[in-house]
């Protein structure tokens, strides 16, 4: 066997009196055998439930042995925990050592030795070496990409290696935004590799969102209806939404899609033309990109007299610094103002004032022939009575509070659907390989809330489980005499299962709602103190 | 099938973090790193957290080293330096890895923590959740090695060299801050009063910024990035963000103290960044103009020069303390293991991926990385190695 292969997980939860005590003999006992190196020991409390993750997870990619004290191993409840949270594919058994007729403890001093023996010989049959191959499984490997914009195209480019079966659901916006349009510019002044992923992403199959009929959730992902009655079932959305800029109320003035539509239409353009940028909405790095593409294209192709005003110059991404400053040889001017501008609109004839922060000299713009003024984004509105329907976050490009930042793409908000944020942040598409497949791999387990129920025919009111209850969360119902459980209470050891005469208790599923209901109930008896 | 080997260049929060999706995945790793300890920079980075969480990302980093631990298919080797490198016939590399002694057996060690109060030098150090290591620093007085109950200490210092096979090469080597020693106008080196935003972090992690001194601050953005004289040219991405965060965690500290920022541009890199900054830039006086010089006055107080943007002349101004924002360089060593591994670089010396070649590179040695980003990336990387692994 390979060195420490194998982990057992000794519980020490309050139903187990003198636990520790227990624990120490049997590792002595490993010590003694000379058996320390092969098996690793821990510790963990079955009652803690949310804890127990955190225990196993630490063990990844080993074989885990449970000696567990009571019912729980019956009941199956650490099949979800170790499933999310050790590797999928580990392999594990569950000894029970206390309850039932497996009291180890009994009788004379020689448990240890019996134990000990119990677990290697579980360990024996546990597999020698974990096989791990990082395959996607087929039942749901299908991905639907939602939104046939940059970020959704760019989305499906990095995903299609892993997950061939991959469908991007095409928007009707899609097209048009000013990311997808600076595409199609010449290479030279394009934003790197911008259009290398969009041809990619393009080869992959279309769904026109026209042609749906509904998404509805599954047991296993999301069933797609199309209106001729053909049925698909994905494993995953990728809420990739497209932007849609916003239109610009300045007259004369385009935005920035509007000015791209026009650019790529072909007229004979001379003269100014002139970017108003940080105008009342603050330029991101991913549009800078897209206004730096189109002033050099004007400037190197047209000849024109190319300025753009703006506050900060946003060259964090990676590549950016390389197009600025090629844009500013071409001959591009940029004005870096103040906070004040002066932006004079007088008979639909636009003249711009600013003072230039790094010569402090002030700089005049008087009725360019092609004003354009990069407007807010917004997702599109197909998109947002998506998100809206799926109850995803509506505040645009946020990071939902409590996401898990390892995971990659923000906010992760309801299972199964990934969203990318609009930002040009390639690192969140990048992941996303890799957030999917360990979503596949979690295989879809959801932690289930177990809590003691008491069958009131079958109870004969003798109290025993009132008495054993570690936590002290069953109590006599006053009004008929039946034990009742307190939900908040409980934490499903099983002890009371156990000690049951009648048994009368089972350990099920409980509802949240339920849960609340029961609290509701006690509460108005006034029965809690 | 056999088992799949990749070595990982750097233990830092992108090879700490690609080691272990690369193990959970299956794959056997071997992760090297120069230092006796893991967490490579941001390991002595502080938490910038004010009431609220404002994602610096230190906590990642944090909590990433509390689940890192050695494993059969995770061998880690600190003080340890790739020292030749070559592909052999299969497609994988044969390497040969120069291996500084553990001075602290960790197999011995169980943190009693007599050893480091003893030390003249103050040479033994520890990292949250791990065993303590012997810096640099060390002058091999044997103090430690006589309070040591379990001998767990030994002072010899030859190295070990070991050879190797793997199918794949991942360089997670991490950036440089840029050292505003080499220029003389930054006044930093002689000055204490003006420090660098690697030293404002390592206040931070003590918990031991003097702040009862210090009333008027001045951050400068843009040390050692998108300066042509000093031939950085590219943009560090992260400064905006770690110094506005430390700024703001200043001023709920000790509230009332005056803070100006000297700054070209703000870089609005992530999304949280922009809300963030939209909601705390008014706290500060930002001044867009970039330090002529920083002197010492008679005080020993440094004085900072500029020209004012709105008048236009220059001004000079006292404050009690200077941040200098430094930029990421590639490391020091870059082009060293360029010529080694045959990895491309771009032209300001970061790292481009070849995934062709069986050779990767992660994190921040391939640009200027927030901590979060590192991670994302150390996840993307891993798909593209496994992919490799598989397609081979």
């Amino acid at each position: 066997m390979a060195k420490s292969s194998v982990a057992v997980m000794f519980c020490m939860c309050e139903c187990f009196p003198d636990a520790k005590k227990r624990s120490d003999a049997i590792k002595a006992e490993f010590f003694e055998q000379n058996r320390e190196d092969t098996i690793e020991l821990h510790t963990f409390s079955c009652t803690a439930k949310t804890k127990i993750g955190g225990d196993i997870g630490s063990l990844k990619g080993k074989n885990i042995i449970f000696t567990g004290c009571s019912h729980l191993l019956k009941i199956g409840f650490y099949d979800d925990v170790v499933r999310a949270n050790a590797c999928p594919k580990s392999n594990y058994r569950m000894i029970n050592i206390k309850g039932g007729k497996f009291d180890f403890f009994e009788g004379n001093d020689s448990w240890p030795k019996k134990i000990v023996s119990a677990i290697l010989a579980e360990a024996a049959t546990l597999s020698e070496n974990l096989t791990i191959e990082r395959e996607t499984p087929e039942r749901y490997s299908r991905v639907l990409v939602y939104g046939s914009g940059l970020k959704g195209l760019r989305a499906a480019a990095h995903l299609k290696k892993g997950f061939p079966s991959l469908d991007i659901l095409e928007t009707e916006d899609g097209n048009l935004s000013a990311g997808m349009l600076s595409s199609l510019l010449k290479d030279k002044y394009c934003v790197t590799r911008q259009r290398e992923i969009v041809e990619e992403g393009r080869k992959i199959g279309f769904i026109s969102s026209k042609d749906i009929q509904f998404i509805q959730p599954v047991e296993q992902g999301f069933r797609v209806a199309d209106r001729g009655g053909n049925v698909t079932d994905y494993g995953a959305i990728v809420f990739a939404p497209e932007t849609v800029e916003a239109e610009c109320t300045e007259t004369g003035a385009f935005n920035l899609t509007g000015f791209y539509r026009y650019l790529l239409r072909g007229e004979p353009m001379k003269g100014t033309a002139c970017f108003l940028a940080d105008y009342k909405t603050a330029l991101l790095p991913e549009v800078f990109g897209d206004v730096l593409s189109a002033a050099h294209y004007l400037k190197s192709e047209k000849f024109m007299n190319v300025f753009i005003f703006l506050k900060n110059i946003q060259v964090c991404i990676r590549g950016r610094q390389a197009l600025y400053d090629k844009a500013r040889e071409a001959g591009v001017v940029f004005i870096k103002y103040a906070d004040e501008i002066e932006a004079d609109n007088t008979g639909g004839e636009f003249t711009i004032r600013a003072v230039d922060e790094q010569s402090g000299r002030p700089c005049v713009v008087k009725k360019p022939d092609f004003l354009v003024i990069p407007q807010k984004l917004f997702r599109s509105p197909e998109a947002d009575e998506f998100a809206r329907a799926w109850k995803l976050n509506p505040e645009y490009g946020s990071h939902t509070p409590s996401v898990s930042l390892f995971i990659g793409p923000n906010g992760t908000v309801r299972q199964g659907i990934f969203t990318v944020g609009p930002s040009e942040d390639d690192a969140d598409l990048e992941s996303l390989a890799y957030v999917l497949r360990e979503f596949y791999l979690e295989e879809r387990q959801e932690f289930e809330e177990h809590i003691a129920v008491v069958d009131s025919e079958k109870c004969a009111y003798c109290l025993t489980c009132v008495r054993v209850c570690p936590f002290g969360a069953i109590n006599k119902n006053p009004s008929d005499k039946v034990a009742m459980v307190l939900p908040f209470l409980c934490r499903a050891c099983g002890t009371c299962v156990a000690e049951c005469p009648a048994q009368a208790v089972q350990l099920r599923n409980m509802p949240n709602e339920s849960l609340y209901d029961s609290v509701k109930l006690i509460l108005s008896k006034g029965d809690v103190s | 099938m056999t088992k799949k080997k990749v070595c990982v260049v750097g233990a830092g929060i992108s090879g700490i973090s690609l080691a272990q999706r690369l193990m959970n995945s299956g794959v056997e790793v071997i992760l090297l790193d120069r230092n006796p300890y893991p967490g490579g920079r941001a390991a002595r980075y502080g938490c910038k957290a004010v009431d609220e969480c404002v994602k610096c990302g230190v906590c990642l980093l944090r909590n990433t080293l509390c689940d890192f631990r050695e494993e059969d298919r995770l061998r880690v080797y600190f003080s340890s330096t790739l020292n030749k490198f070559q592909q052999n016939r299969n497609g994988g590399f044969n390497l040969s890895i120069i291996r500084q002694p553990n001075r602290i057996d960790p197999r011995l060690c169980y943190n009693c923590g007599r050893c480091s109060p003893v030390c003249p030098e103050n040479a033994i150090r520890t990292i949250a959740g791990w065993k303590p290591y012997i810096d640099s620093s060390c002058t091999d007085c044997g103090e430690c090695v006589s309070v040591c109950p379990v001998a767990a200490i030994s002072l010899k210092r030859e190295p070990a060299e070991e050879n190797m096979n793997v199918d794949a090469l991942a360089l997670c080597t991490g950036f440089m801050p840029f050292d505003p020693a080499i220029n003389r106008k930054y006044g930093y080196g002689g000055n204490l009063h003006v420090i660098t935003g690697t030293d404002m972090e390592e206040f931070f992690y003590n918990e031991s910024y003097p702040a009862e001194h210090i009333k008027k601050i001045a951050f400068v953005q843009c040390v050692g990035s998108r300066n042509r004289k000093e031939g950085k040219e590219h943009c560090s991405r992260i400064c905006c963000s770690y110094a506005l965060r430390m700024a703001n965690r200043i001023l709920h500290e000790t509230p009332g103290t005056q803070i100006d920022f000297f700054y070209m541009d703000i870089q609005l890199a992530s999304d949280y960044f922009r809300n963030f900054y939209g909601e705390i830039r008014n706290k500060f006086n930002f001044i867009r103009s970039m330090p002529v010089c920083i002197k010492d006055d008679e005080n020993g107080k440094p004085l900072v020069r500029y020209d004012d943007p709105v008048t236009n002349h220059s001004v000079e101004n006292l404050y009690d303390l200077v941040v200098l924002s430094q930029g990421t360089c590639p490391q020091e060593d870059a082009t060293e293991m360029a010529d080694l591994t045959g990895v491309n670089m771009d032209e300001y010396g970061f790292f481009l991926s070849v995934p062709q070649n069986g050779i990767f590179a992660s994190g921040a040695c391939k640009g200027p990385m927030a901590i979060e980003e590192c991670i994302k990336d150390a996840s993307a990387v891993s798909e593209e190695i496994l992919s490799y692994l598989g397609g081979r």
